[in-house]
C-alpha cells in the first residue's frame, strides 16, 4: 500500500512533461506538467514539514482559485501534516464577522498554519481567528523560504508518511464553529479510488473537467484525486467563473477531450438554463456526466438530455452516484451507458418504516425517484430501522455503509464519531430503500437542507435566529422546499411573532432575519413566512414539527405574497 | 430623465428580477434586488448580452455588481462597436 503523494511522484518521474492540471481562470488557460506539479508540491512541503510542531496536525488553506491551491495542499500532505480546504466568505458575508467565527474551530482542531493570500491575512489577524499571526503563511512567504528537494530529499519524506496516516480532513458544511472535519486515510483515500474507477471507466486516458470548489467532497476527491490517483488530467475552471459563464465548462470539455463530469443536480438545471445554442457543442465524446450531491432528479435529467440533444447527448451518459465525505466519496454508481433509471411512488413524503407503493409511470398523483445504482464492489449498503435491523426490500429506512475505505473518525470529536461510526458501519442519516438491486436515497433522516450543492443544517439556521426582536424564541421553522425549476431546494424560514408586534415592524423583521442567515450561512433565505402567535404545527409532543410545517407552506403560501418560491 | 439605452437596459434588468422597470436606477446594487443571486446573474449577463448585441469578457462579468456599472460596460462596448 502507498501513499497519494507518493502515487504523484511516480507519476511525475514516469511522465514528468505531461499535464497534469489545466488550470482555468477567466483570464485564460494554463498548464501544470507532472515534474512542475511534484517539483512544487516538495518545495512547498520542505518548508511545511519544518514548521516546529506541525507533524499529524492540520493545516487549514483558504486559498483563491490559484495554482497555490494544488501545491499547498498537497505539500502539505507531502510534509505530514494534514491539509483541510476551507471556503472563503461569500460577497454577503461580512469578514471580520466570518474570521472571528472560525475560532471555535481553530481552538478544537489546533492547526499548525493557516495559509491564505496576504489580503485576506490581515482580516484574519485584525479579526482574531486564534492562531498567532506568524502562522498564517502566505503563499508569496512560504515561496521565499521553498527550496528544490532532490530525489533523496523526496524518499526520506515519503518514508515519514504511511498509508494508515490522515491524509486530509474534509469539514463539513454549516456554522464554522460546529464544522466536522472528516479525516481521511491515505489508504481509505487510494481503496476509493480503485473501486470507483473501475465503475466509471476511469482510466489515465481520461480528462476530468469541474468548475467545482475544492472544499466540497465531488470537487475535491472525485475531480482531483481522481486525477491525481488514476494518472490522467483535470481541466480545472473556477467556481464563480463557470457560475456567471456556465457554458465554458462545455467549451473546455470540447476543447480538451474531456470524458467526465461531475455535476450536482442544480447544476445540470443550471446548463440548461444558460446554455442558449446548445447546438455549437459536440459532447458526445463525454463517457458520463455523474450527478452527484444532491439528490438526483428524474426530470432535471430528462431536460438535460432533451436540451442537449444537439450537441449528441444522450440519457446513456447520464449516471448517478452516492456519495458522502466519509466515505470518502461514493458508494454507488450506476452502470456506464445504461440510460438513468427512475421509479414512480405517490406523491408525498415517505418516512422510515414505510413500505414504497410503485405506481405506473405518469400516473396521476406519483412523483418519480432516480436510481443511484448498485453498490460499488466491496461496499455492503443495509437499510436499517431505528434499532439498526435490516429492513426488507422497498421499505424505508436510515442508509448503513460498511466499507473498506471508511473514514477515520472526525478530527479531534470522538463524541460525535462515536455517534456515526460503530462497528465498522457508518450511520449516514440519509433516508433510502433498496429496489432490484438498486440503492434509491429520498433526503435525509436529520436536518439538513441541500441547497445548490451546499449542505445547511436547518436546527442551525432556527437557533441562529432565536434573538430576533419580535420572533418568539422556539418558534420557528427553517426547512428546504423543493424548486423544479432550480433543481435544487430553496431556503424558507417560518416564524411565530410576539403578540405585540406591530404590522409596520414585520418588514423590518423579516430583512433582520435574511440578512442574518446570508451573514452566518453564506445562504440566501427565498422566502420569510411571519406567522401569528400558536400557528406553527407541533408534534403530538408539542415540540415544532419541521416536516408539517413544510407540508403546511407548500400547500398554503400563496405565490403572490413572496418573491421566489 | 431619460439616457440613451438606459430604458432598454431597465427593461431587461425588471423582467428577470421581476420588479417594475423603475426600481432599476443607476445607483442599484445586486445586494438590493432579492433575485440577483449568484445562480440568476449569468442570466442576466445573457439577456442583456442578447438585448444589445453585445458579448462581455468572462473577466468584465465579475465587475457586474452594479447596474451603472453594466450601463456603462454596454455603453462603452456599443461605442466602440459604432
Amino acid at each position: 500500500m502507498t501513499t497519494v503523494v507518493e502515487r504523484i511522484l511516480r507519476r511525475a518521474e514516469r511522465v514528468p512533461a505531461t499535464v497534469a492540471i489545466t488550470h482555468v481562470t477567466p483570464k485564460g488557460a494554463t498548464d501544470i506538467t507532472w515534474g512542475e506539479f511534484a517539483d512544487s508540491l516538495f518545495r512547498w512541503g520542505g518548508v511545511l514539514k519544518d514548521l516546529e510542531g506541525s507533524k499529524g496536525r492540520p493545516v487549514l488553506i483558504f486559498l483563491p482559485h490559484s495554482h497555490e491551491m494544488y501545491f499547498a495542499y498537497f505539500g502539505a500532505m507531502a510534509g505530514g501534516l494534514i491539509p483541510s480546504y476551507m471556503p472563503l466568505p461569500s460577497a454577503k458575508q461580512e469578514p471580520g464577522y466570518y474570521w472571528a467565527s472560525h475560532r471555535t474551530l481553530v481552538d478544537r482542531i489546533k492547526p499548525a498554519a493557516i495559509i491564505a493570500p496576504d489580503e485576506i491575512r490581515e482580516d484574519m489577524v485584525k479579526a482574531g481567528i486564534g492562531i498567532p499571526a506568524e502562522r498564517i503563511l502566505t503563499p508569496g512567504g512560504i515561496e521565499a523560504l521553498a527550496k528544490p528537494v532532490d530525489a533523496a530529499g523526496r524518499e526520506a519524506m515519503l518514508a515519514a508518511i504511511g498509508p494508515e496516516d490522515i491524509a486530509l480532513l474534509q469539514h463539513t458544511s454549516g456554522t464554522t464553529g460546529l464544522k466536522k472535519g472528516v479525516a481521511l486515510s491515505h489508504g481509505a483515500i487510494i481503496l476509493q479510488s480503485e473501486a470507483y474507477s473501475k465503475s466509471i471507466d476511469l482510466d489515465e486516458s481520461g480528462t476530468i473537467v469541474s468548475w467545482l470548489p475544492l472544499y466540497h467532497d465531488m470537487g475535491l476527491i472525485a475531480c482531483l484525486m481522481g486525477t491525481v490517483l488514476t494518472g490522467n488530467r483535470l481541466v480545472n475552471m473556477d467556481p464563480f467563473h463557470w457560475l456567471n459563464r456556465p457554458g465554458r465548462l462545455f467549451e473546455l470539455a470540447q476543447t480538451h477531450g474531456g470524458s467526465h463530469i461531475w455535476l450536482p443536480n442544480f447544476a445540470f438545471d443550471h446548463l440548461v438554463n444558460t446554455v442558449r445554442k446548445p447546438e455549437k457543442f459536440d459532447l458526445s465524446g463525454i463517457k458520463a456526466f455523474v450527478s452527484c450531491s444532491e439528490v438526483s432528479r428524474p426530470q432535471t435529467a430528462r431536460r438535460f438530455v432533451q436540451h442537449f440533444e444537439p450537441a449528441g447527448v444522450t440519457a446513456g451518459q447520464c449516471a448517478v452516484s452516492y456519495a458522502m465525505a466519509e466515505t470518502v466519496f461514493a458508494v454507488t454508481q450506476t452502470p456506464m451507458g445504461r440510460p438513468f433509471k427512475a421509479c414512480t411512488v405517490p406523491m408525498g413524503e415517505l418516512g422510515p418504516g414505510d413500505r414504497v407503493r410503485f405506481m405506473d409511470e405518469g400516473a396521476e398523483d406519483s412523483r418519480e425517484l432516480m436510481s443511484c445504482g448498485p453498490v460499488l464492489p466491496g461496499v455492503t449498503v443495509r437499510i436499517v430501522d431505528p434499532e439498526r435491523n435490516e429492513v426488507e426490500d422497498g421499505v424505508v429506512g436510515e442508509v448503513e455503509i460498511q466499507a473498506p475505505f471508511l473514514f477515520s473518525g472526525y478530527f479531534a470529536l470522538p463524541e460525535k464519531t462515536a455517534e456515526k461510526l460503530r462497528d465498522g458501519k457508518y450511520y449516514s442519516s440519509d433516508l433510502g430503500f433498496k429496489h432490484d438491486g438498486e440503492i434509491f436515497i429520498l433526503g435525509r433522516a436529520d436536518d439538513m437542507v441541500i441547497l445548490n450543492g451546499k449542505n445547511i443544517f436547518a436546527n442551525e439556521v432556527e437557533q441562529s435566529l432565536q434573538q430576533i426582536e419580535g420572533l418568539k424564541p422556539g418558534r420557528i421553522v427553517a426547512t428546504g422546499v423543493d424548486d423544479a425549476r432550480l433543481g435544487s431546494q430553496r431556503l424558507v424560514v417560518m416564524a411565530e411573532l410576539k403578540e405585540d408586534v406591530v404590522e409596520d415592524r414585520q418588514a423590518a423583521i423579516s430583512d433582520e432575519v435574511s440578512e442574518k442567515v446570508s451573514r452566518e450561512f453564506g445562504v440566501d433565505v427565498a422566502d420569510v413566512w411571519l406567522v401569528p402567535l400558536g400557528a406553527l404545527h407541533k408534534t403530538t409532543s408539542g415540540k415544532i414539527s419541521r416536516h408539517k410545517n413544510r407540508e403546511y407552506y407548500v400547500a398554503n403560501r400563496r405565490d403572490d405574497e413572496h418573491a421566489r418560491i | 430623465m431619460s439616457t440613451p439605452g438606459f430604458e432598454e437596459l431597465q427593461k431587461v434588468l425588471a423582467k428577470i428580477l421581476d420588479v417594475s422597470p423603475d426600481e432599476v436606477k443607476k445607483t442599484s446594487v445586486a445586494k438590493d434586488f432579492k433575485n440577483w443571486d449568484s445562480i440568476s446573474h449569468s442570466s442576466i449577463v445573457l439577456d442583456i448580452e442578447d438585448a444589445f448585441d453585445v458579448e462581455f469578457d468572462d473577466e468584465e462579468i465579475f465587475s457586474f455588481t452594479d447596474v451603472g456599472h453594466i450601463y456603462d460596460t454596454v455603453m462603452k462596448k456599443l461605442g466602440a462597436a459604432g
